[in-house]
């Protein structure tokens, strides 16, 4: 598994890889500067909560999001992509471990894109210190002992999300074996299965992987800048369904990559 | 070594001379009634086959005729529907046991296109724990020394090849398993496609070739195995294929008179002989050359030319499809 692991690390330089990163700090840093200047023309109940300890994280929170849904379409299309190039085959006869091969290469890409969503975190967290002052915001109380500890839960919390999504796209794209129908699949999940779910039976939907991780996400907190319904799935609880999640995707799709024959 | 099959019949049966069959042993692969079923299709059907350690091993067959999926099968990334197979001695469900030993190119080169030649084997070294210092020397073996630092897309499909075969060698290994290695090569490629393949196979290593280039297989091959619908019609050596004994002895004389005389002397003694092209072809074994050539100076015939023609694979490939369908 560890040559697998340090055997990816040079094909995470690949433009397509580099590119979930640019995306994910352009999108940050668009979504934070946004926010900010549009400050003034929110409720006053936000431009209350935006000085408080909670300020920063409730403006990253929006961005995060995206990341997160980055992070899930990146591995469907990366680790899909390699059905339609073939390349697994030529992995599969160096290290014909295929749970190891593939263990090997999603820990890799996790870490990859775990590093890519702090770093992506941190330099959103430089543009709000930027931007924040030239607003009238207070960010004093952002970086309090209270403050810092919701930045610090709000990361770990990122992470956690981060490993959930990588899971689900890992899932994804070895069920569809196909980069692009294994994005689609994902985005369709996400968009269309889930958001009907929610609207037509919520007492299920919100059971449903991808509301379950976005719970995982906000700690389970409402969202300072989204009109979004909070869910009533604690964050306990949340953690403890995505954690059981989690595992049944990842045994799912190890199964279904150790015994499906590979004809691509 | 033999190969057993429900669909080979006497005509094409091997029989493999003792004294080969003891030099052949040990055994690279045997398959015992392998079999591979896509829904109600039967890509290969009870293959049971014996190959030797140390030559280069032709897979050859129509289109369809199942040379890829038993070499899928081979290398552990298809599971048999049905049957066994060992290679270097192990089973191929357990392909860690022996792939460490195996290299191999299958159905094409697979590679990541934005990613240099070089590095794809730097990946391909870290992940089968592979000595990254001989990526130059196999580089500059497949003929790809100075264009190792550009990208595999940039790569015209011959050398999209060679950079198949250098990751096929990166492991050293025992045995090869190359799924047409000349594919898209030209001449000058193909010539030193096989002058490597020759090489590998001097050095003790075992090739298993795929390729319906019959002619390339007709210059490289020791051994084959003949597959038409998922069963092997033949498996031996390759002098041995049916149909590779019978040969022609291909006479010029003198003047078309002379001709005639061989041709009567040659329908004398039970061979059919016609005359082509002012030439004489006589269906007969080598061994009648002489007695030919001394029989015809004894009728008073001079003959110009004499020599004799072996049938090619090619020819003994398609009467072998001949017989079976």
């Amino acid at each position: 598994m560890l040559a697998a692991f340090m055997a990816e690390w040079p094909k995470i330089r690949r433009r397509s890889i580099l590119l979930a990163l640019v995306a994910m700090v352009g999108i940050t840093a668009l979504a934070v500067g946004v926010t900010l200047a549009r400050i003034h023309r929110r409720s006053l109940e936000q431009q209350v909560l935006i000085n408080t300890d909670l300020g920063l994280t409730g403006t990253l929170q929006p961005s995060a999001t995206l990341v997160a849904v980055i992070v899930l379409i990146t591995i469907a299309a990366v680790l899909g992509a390699d059905w339609t190039q073939g390349t697994w085959r030529s992995l599969l006869v160096q290290e014909p471990g295929r749970l190891r091969l593939l263990a090997g290469r999603v820990l890799a890409l996790l870490l990859y894109m775990i590093i890519s969503a702090v770093l992506t975190v941190g330099l959103g967290t430089l543009v709000a210190m930027v931007v924040a002052p030239h607003e009238g915001v207070n960010t004093a109380t952002w970086w309090d002992s209270t403050g810092t500890a919701d930045y610090l839960a709000f990361l770990g919390n990122l992470v956690l999300a981060v490993v959930g999504w990588t899971i689900f796209g890992t899932l994804v794209a070895v069920l569809v074996r196909n980069p692009a129908g294994a994005v689609g699949a994902a985005i369709a999940w996400l968009f269309v299965i889930e958001g009907l779910a929610n609207q037509v039976w919520s007492t299920v939907g919100q059971y449903l992987p991808g509301r379950i991780l976005s719970v995982v996400l906000t700690g389970g907190q409402a969202s300072l800048f989204s009109n979004a319904t909070s869910t009533e799935v604690s964050y306990t609880t949340a953690l403890l369904i995505a954690g059981l999640y989690a595992i049944g995707m990842a045994a799912v799709a190890g199964a279904s990559f150790r015994y499906r024959d590979l004809t691509a | 070594m033999s190969c057993h099959n429900a669909m080979v019949t006497q005509d094409v049966t091997p029989v493999a001379p003792p004294e080969l069959v003891a030099s052949l042993v040990p055994i690279a692969i045997e398959t015992h009634e392998l079999t591979k079923r896509f829904g109600e299709r039967r890509a290969v059907d009870s293959l049971s086959i014996q190959v030797p350690r140390g030559v280069i091993v032709g897979l050859v067959g129509p289109n369809g005729a199942g040379k890829t999926t038993t070499l899928r099968l081979l290398l552990g990334l298809i599971r048999p529907t049905g049957g066994d197979a060992r290679v270097l001695g192990q089973s191929i469900h357990h392909p860690r046991a022996f792939m460490h030993r195996v290299g191999a190119l299958i159905e094409g080169p697979a590679f990541y296109p934005t990613l240099s030649g070089r590095t794809n084997l730097s990946t391909l070294a870290t992940l089968g724990r592979h000595r990254h210092a001989d990526i130059t020397e196999l580089l500059q073996t497949v003929g790809l020394g100075d264009r190792g630092r550009d990208m595999f897309r940039t790569y015209s499909l011959g050398m999209k090849q060679r950079l198949g075969i250098a990751a096929a060698l990166l492991s050293d290994p025992e045995l090869l398993i190359l799924d047409e290695p000349a594919n898209g090569l030209d001449p000058p490629g193909i010539i030193e496609m096989r002058e490597l393949l020759r090489r590998l196979r001097d050095s003790g290593k075992t090739l298993l070739v795929s390729s319906h280039l019959l002619a390339e297989m007709d210059q490289i091959a020791d051994w084959l195995i003949v597959l038409v619908g998922g069963k092997a019609v033949y498996c031996g050596p390759a002098a041995s294929l049916p149909g590779r004994q019978s040969s022609e002895i291909l006479v010029a004389a003198e003047s078309p008179a002379q001709l005639d005389v061989v041709v009567r002397i040659a329908r004398d003694r039970g061979y059919t002989a016609v005359v082509e092209n002012g030439q004489a072809r006589i269906a007969a074994p080598s061994s009648f050359a002489a007695d030919l050539n001394r029989l015809t100076m004894q009728a008073g015939a001079t003959l110009v030319e004499l020599h004799q023609v072996q049938s090619t694979l090619e020819e003994s490939f398609l009467q072998i499809i001949g017989s079976v369908n």
